[in-house]
């Protein structure tokens, strides 16, 4: 392998809002930074607009979405104000993406080392022979045993985890800066899935690209990422290391989430604290706080604006009550 | 299997007679080639009466194969069934219709309970109509229902696309207590939902259940789901189970080296980083019927015996409590967590 260690980020996004078709923004004011080698942790429920990130970073959503950034940093490339041209080039090259479903990811009628070198053919990036031999070293990379047997096999002579391990072969073939895995594991048996998250590991170490894992399992994140974004209606509302943020939530809605899951350490049997309500679409509109219609903290200030707000060094969250020390054990949540 | 029948050490808080005993069921699909998919390859299983019995394994293992034949929804290549001390499986006509208002079950996917052309109502009315009760006690039946699920008000007059996943899932609850069953079989009825979603179906699983005194089979993939219902815990791999007893017991010690690395897979926010099992490879074909343990070709302490002879499910003497209802088929039994406990790292483990 030969690994180009890149010293550049992998992903700087400022000020991103995503709309559709003139509506509510789905995505707004979001501030992203993914290091070389690092692995940027998304996370949140459905509808909390963390794969309109994971598409509007690779130039992947539709016609009638609206991206605006103030600035959009691919790897080394300036992407604010590209065309599909430009996002072409791009794309498989500079970033590119691991899906949840890795099926829908594959040729069903190309052998799956025909697919690998494909990626490495199209940006003109080798001659056929020389593709053919780098698929053959993507798929020992990626552990998949008997490569040369493989390399002639169809997706559907392969298991689930296999056929993932073939799509981040692809994703990694031209040594991308960034790679964008929207619940790479989701589809993933657990023991599959530890495989899985095992390679994006070992893989962001020996190519130093930077990994946007976007996932809604806090336990995926929290063995997997370095930092962890906490998404909530478009914004995001808390940020840090997961260990940190997972054992000390410091905004409401990260710790009803937190609660709300079943663990290691719950009570069995016991009733699970829940979230009262749902998003509302009224609730992206508003100027303050978006959780506060469901927060059991909530007062008349939270209808102000809400910035981050530093609760601990690299530890934020956009709720101006989160550095109140009566609130730090956030076990009180609305049934 | 070498051994089906359960090694029952008398226990005196199970000494009633079970809701349900499932024995060597085994389930066969033709394949391609002439082959055979063995999908239960030999189960025997106890589900006692109020508890919840969760049933835990991957993709392919038989979970869902095994719930849809307690619930005699197919009917298995071999085995006995016995609700309630009745042959099941004789069940026919009318004695069969009234079993299933007995016996119900909420699947992951709400919709595949609720007709999207029907109003809620109809819907949760159908199985009691079917099994002949009356269309104004039915009415009244369903109504109850949906109001002890917690429904929105007004929901029975709604089409299910009016709702949210977790309203849909809350109404396909409600039909299928709406005939009062004395046992539910839910099969992942929380995978398909938000974490925050899923805290309230769990809830309300866990107040019907006490309200109503049911009995469950829950099945899912999820651990951490499974321990907070489960009384008793069942392992499933390639159609067998590996492993059955105390959820405590079975979660927290367990006995079958597959337990141990399905549980140190699990990513748990609260452990954060940790020692892992990472079992190498997939499960074999499920058309390939192992001669010795089904687990043995990924089992980092697999050796001669285990690949020629099948363990049987029995008490072990490593076990907490050596008769108290935790069985394993293992050659080796709790050799795989000891590793892990004592630190020591299986060929195949690594800390992440």
């Amino acid at each position: 392998m030969t690994a180009t260690i890149a010293t550049t980020d992998a992903l700087a996004v400022e000020d991103l809002s995503i709309s559709y078709g003139g509506g509510t923004p789905v995505v707004s004011g979001v501030d992203l930074r993914v290091g070389p080698g690092e692995i940027l942790g998304v996370i949140g429920e459905s509808g909390c607009g963390k794969s309109s990130i994971g598409f509007a970073v690779l130039g992947l959503l539709p016609t009638t979405a609206r991206v605006d950034a103030a600035r959009l940093d691919v790897g080394s490339r300036p992407m604010g104000d590209a065309d599909e041209e430009d996002w072409n080039e791009v794309r498989g090259r500079v970033a590119s993406m691991v899906f949840q479903e890795p099926m829908s990811a594959l040729n069903p009628c190309m052998r799956v080392g025909a697919q690998i070198a494909e990626v490495l053919l199209v940006h003109g990036l080798a001659d056929k022979k020389a593709a053919r031999a780098r698929a053959l070293e993507l798929l020992r990379l990626v552990q998949v045993p008997e490569p040369e047997l493989r390399a002639t096999q169809f997706p559907h002579q392969m298991s689930g985890g296999m056929r993932q391990r073939i799509v981040i072969a692809m994703a990694l073939a031209a040594n991308p800066q960034l790679l964008v895995a929207d619940e790479p594991t989701t589809a993933l048996d657990v023991t599959v899935q530890a495989q899985i998250l095992d390679l994006l590991d070992q893989m962001r170490r020996t190519t130093g690209a930077g990994v946007l894992l976007i996932s809604h399992d806090l336990g995926v994140i929290a063995q997997t990422c370095d930092r962890v974004v906490v998404m909530y209606a478009g914004e995001i509302v808390e940020e840090g290391v997961p260990a940190e943020v997972l054992a000390n939530p410091s905004h409401p809605y990260t710790a009803a989430l937190v609660a709300s899951i079943p663990t290691t350490t719950t009570a069995a049997r016991e009733d699970l604290p829940m979230i009262a309500g749902g998003v509302r679409d009224s609730d992206r509109a508003t100027a303050g706080c978006r959780f506060s219609a469901r927060c059991a903290f909530a007062t008349d200030a939270c209808a102000a604006p809400q910035p981050l707000v530093q609760v601990a060094p690299a530890h934020t969250a956009r709720c101006w009550r989160s550095t109140e020390p009566e609130l730090s054990t956030r076990t009180e949540v609305t049934a | 299997m070498t051994a089906t029948e359960l090694d029952l050490a008398p226990r005196p808080e199970q000494a009633a007679e079970p809701l349900m005993t499932l024995n060597g069921i085994r389930q066969e699909f033709p394949a391609s080639g002439g082959r055979i998919v063995h999908a239960l390859d030999g189960v025997t299983l106890e589900v006692q009466r109020g508890e919840t019995l969760g049933i835990v394994g991957e993709s392919g293992c038989g979970k869902s194969t095994l719930a849809r034949a307690a619930l005699l929804l197919r009917k298995p290549t071999a085995g006995e069934i016995r609700f309630d001390g009745d042959d099941a499986l004789a069940m026919r006509g009318g004695r069969l219709r009234a079993h299933r208002q007995r016996a119900q079950m909420v699947f992951q996917d709400p919709n595949d309970s609720l007709d999207p052309r029907y109003k809620v109502l109809r819907s949760v009315m159908e199985p009691l109509l079917a099994a002949g009760v009356p269309r104004r006690e039915a009415k009244e039946k369903a109504l109850a229902a949906l109001e002890a699920v917690g429904a929105p008000d007004g929901a029975a007059g709604r089409f299910p696309h009016e709702f949210s996943g977790g309203q849909r899932q809350r109404i396909a609850i409600a039909r299928a207590i709406a005939t009062e069953p004395e046992l539910v079989v839910l099969d992942e009825p929380t995978s398909a939902l938000d974490v925050s979603i899923q805290a309230q179906i769990l809830n309300l699983l866990l107040e019907l259940q006490e309200s109503k005194q049911l009995t469950y089979m829950f099945i899912s993939h999820n651990l951490a789901v499974i321990r907070h219902l489960s009384h008793r815990v069942a392992v499933m791999y390639l159609g067998r189970i590996v492993e059955v007893g105390p959820a405590a017991q079975v979660l927290a010690d367990p006995l079958h080296p597959y337990t141990a690395a399905l549980l140190s897979a699990v990513p748990d926010p609260d452990a954060g980083k940790r020692e892992r099992i990472i079992l190498q490879g997939d499960p074999p074909s499920p058309t390939q019927r192992a001669a010795g343990c089904a687990f043995a070709s990924r089992c980092w302490l697999a050796t001669e015996k285990c690949r020629t002879e099948a363990p049987p499910l029995v008490h072990s003497d490593v076990a907490a409590d050596a008769h108290g209802g935790h069985l394993v088929a293992c050659h080796r039994p709790g050799e795989g967590q000891e590793a892990l406990r004592l630190g020591l790292r299986p060929a195949s483990s690594t800390t992440v």
